[in-house]
């Protein structure tokens, strides 16, 4: 599926460090824990009703994407829906549609 | 700021061994030196497929087993450490699919097995405790048995109170109670040095040359009081002469019979009968466990000559007794036995001609070591162990090890409030108590048939524990000596939780400074790896230093 523009993009990642508090000083210990793969909001833009439920669709059936992307390498990865797939109509335009995706990133 | 980093990885053994997915949250793994197990572990495993999870099904034989290794990197240092351990059971979590695994110890083994049938195996192993406790292990656990080291041990023999009933059982004085029966002739014998006896004397029986040799018998009639609804235990030494076994060996030769009737004698006998050694100078020591009915009236004890030879067949040292638990109990004995610390022997009359009475100086008796029927391995031998002062332990490599009250393991752990050390205190506690049995100047132990076993280190004693052991033979004293030292050396309670330290283990030395006490020092009683949050929470018995 060919998404006219990916809408803006945000990632975090989900650090596993563990903060220990010790006892009369000021100082913490800490032991490392490798930080969890990025997640974030993808907000897909549609121009055709069709083309939107297809997508919003797939998302919905369970399994892993790919995102290529002709612009950004940044945005490359592969990722399972780890939240809410919402798809809306845009209020502006009134004419194309967002499908908004929850994601977590996987190794591929 | 002290950094470090614990990973942590699991696997099923086998070939080839089969990873484990753990999840983040992956449970702990406990030492504890007050429990059996001694080592525990709850682990929280990740997605997982089915053929995996098959191969933690605890109910296949052998038990399936789990390794799990933590590498730990400290500034300046590394630890790993391998833990060895046997699937207890899982339980799955429909919701999040995630089973938690529950391993231990090899000593959770030991309470899976009970004995099928009364076990009477340990008492050719009494002289030694590591004898008994080795003996056990193997039963349950092909291959496993105790360390070399620690080396501590004990003598667990048990003694039991006997009577030999047999008045004449090696001709001391003359061969009289004895009759011939058959060809030949009977005779005493001295200089008896193969006898048992400290007499060194014996019956002879002769034989005729010319026909087959015959017995010598004592006879009990009207025994019914003596024998009636017992279990008996006849023994007696034969000792062929060089050229007895030249003749021919008719079907009783060297035999030891005993024969048994419900009337006078005069009716049908039941027999039992041990086959003689036919040798030349051949030697045995026959043995009879003959359990009489109710109604018996007359009892036989028959040793043979039974060859056709004109050579002898000699018989020394008999005993019939009533069957102690202790099948190894068939010595002989007589009022001329020389007495030890550890019997007394009396002749009931007269010396050489009478009744034997064998009374017990030590206060352990067999019922100690039969592994009764339906107890567990663990049952059994909890007992005898405590009562020698000392723990079975099974660590997390599978190394079985008896340990005393001053046992140390390797290395130390120093734990601190503040400072820059890497053991810094997270969370801790800090307690003493009359209570909750954490100290005492006293100990009461009571075992089955409302024995005692007790101990105080004041009189009177301020405060006394009580151990329940009603359900445990009595196994002698030791055990609430033991509790009461143990008590007195570890009296001020301690738990901190620390970064975990890989190299701490249960009954090691520990030092405390804590905030606002005194500098504290024992042994760790109980540490908890917390796989979750890379922590260890460690417990300890302490004193003051």
């Amino acid at each position: 599926m060919t998404p006219e523009v990916i809408d803006g993009f945000e990632s975090s990642r989900r650090v596993g460090n563990i903060m220990h508090n010790v006892l009369g000083v000021e100082d913490v210990d800490v032991t490392y824990r490798p930080a969890k793969l990025r997640t974030g909001t993808l907000r897909m833009v549609f121009a055709s009703e069709a083309d939107a439920l297809e997508a919003e669709l797939l998302h919905a059936n369970g399994t892993e994407f790919d995102i290529a992307s002709t612009e950004r390498d940044a945005i490359v990865m592969s990722y399972a829906v780890s939240g809410d797939i919402t798809l809306t109509l845009d209020d502006a335009t009134r004419d194309v549609w967002v499908l908004s995706v929850t994601f977590q990133e996987v190794a591929s | 700021m002290t950094g470090s980093t614990h990973l942590y990885e699991a696997f099923v053994q086998g070939t080839p061994d089969v990873a484990l997915p753990l999840s983040e949250d992956a449970g702990t793994i406990t030492f504890d030196s007050t429990t059996a197990p001694y080592v525990q572990a709850s682990l929280r495993l990740g997605k997982i497929d089915s053929a995996t999870l098959e191969l933690l099904d605890t109910r296949q034989s052998p038990i399936p087993r789990v390794t799990i290794t933590a590498d730990a990197t400290y500034p300046g240092d590394t630890q790993a450490r391998t833990f060895d351990l046997n699937v207890r059971g899982w339980e799955r979590d429909q919701a999040t699919g995630e089973p938690m695994l529950r391993v231990a110890s090899d000593e959770a083994i030991l309470e899976d097995v009970r004995a099928l049938v009364d076990d009477n195996g340990a008492f050719t192993y009494q002289s030694s405790l590591r004898g008994v406790v080795n003996y056990v292990l193997g039963s349950c656990i092909p291959g496993a048995a105790l360390e070399a080291t620690p080396t501590d041990d004990a003598d667990v023999t048990t003694y039991s109170d006997s009577v030999n009933i047999v008045a004449n059982g090696a001709a001391i004085v003359d061969t009289s109670g004895w009759s011939l029966v058959g060809s030949g002739s009977l005779a005493r014998q001295t200089g008896a040095t193969w006898a048992a006896n400290s007499s060194d004397t014996a019956f002879r029986i002769y034989g005729s040359g010319s026909g087959t040799g015959g017995y010598i018998q004592l006879a009990y009639y009207d025994a019914a009081s003596l024998f009636g609804g017992k279990k008996f235990m006849f023994r007696a030494r034969q000792k062929n002469s060089a050229g007895v076994n030249v003749g021919v060996a008719g079907a009783s030769a060297g035999d030891m019979k005993v024969l048994w009737s419900l009337d006078d004698g005069t009716g049908s006998f039941y027999s039992d009968d041990s086959m003689g050694d036919r040798s030349a100078n051949g030697q045995k020591d026959h043995r009879l466990n003959v359990n009489f009915p109710e109604n018996t009236k007359t009892v036989l004890i028959r040793l043979y000559h039974g060859f056709t030879s004109a050579d002898s067949v000699f018989w020394s040292d008999v005993r019939a007794s009533e069957r102690s638990l202790d099948p190894t109990d068939d010595e002989y004995f007589d009022g001329n036995t020389s007495n030890t610390a550890t019997y007394e022997y009396i002749w009931q009359e007269l010396n050489g001609l009478s009744y034997t009475t064998r009374t017990a100086m030590v206060d352990r008796t067999p019922d100690s070591l039969l592994w009764e029927a339906g107890r567990t391995a663990l049952e059994f031998l909890r007992p005898i162990v405590q009562a020698a002062g000392l723990r079975l332990v099974c660590n997390e490599l599978r190394e079985w090890t008896l340990r005393n009250a001053d046992y140390e393991a390797a290395g130390s752990t120093a734990i601190e409030y503040g400072g820059t050390g890497l053991l810094r205190l997270y969370a801790g506690t800090e307690a003493i108590s009359r209570e909750d049995d954490v100290w005492c100047d006293a100990c009461v132990v009571r075992y089955k048939g409302g024995r005692v076993d007790w101990y105080a280190l004041t009189d009177p004693p301020s405060r006394v524990r009580y151990i329940d052991r009603t359900n445990d033979p009595w196994p002698g004293i030791g055990f609430a000596q033991h509790v009461v030292t143990r008590a007195n050396n570890q009296s001020r309670d301690v738990t901190a939780t620390v970064v975990a330290n890989w190299d701490t283990t249960a009954d090691q030395p520990v030092t405390f400074e804590l905030f606002e006490s005194p500098s504290l020092a024992g042994k760790i009683e109980r540490v908890e790896f917390n796989l979750s949050s890379d922590e260890m929470t460690v417990g300890a018995r302490v004193v003051e230093v």
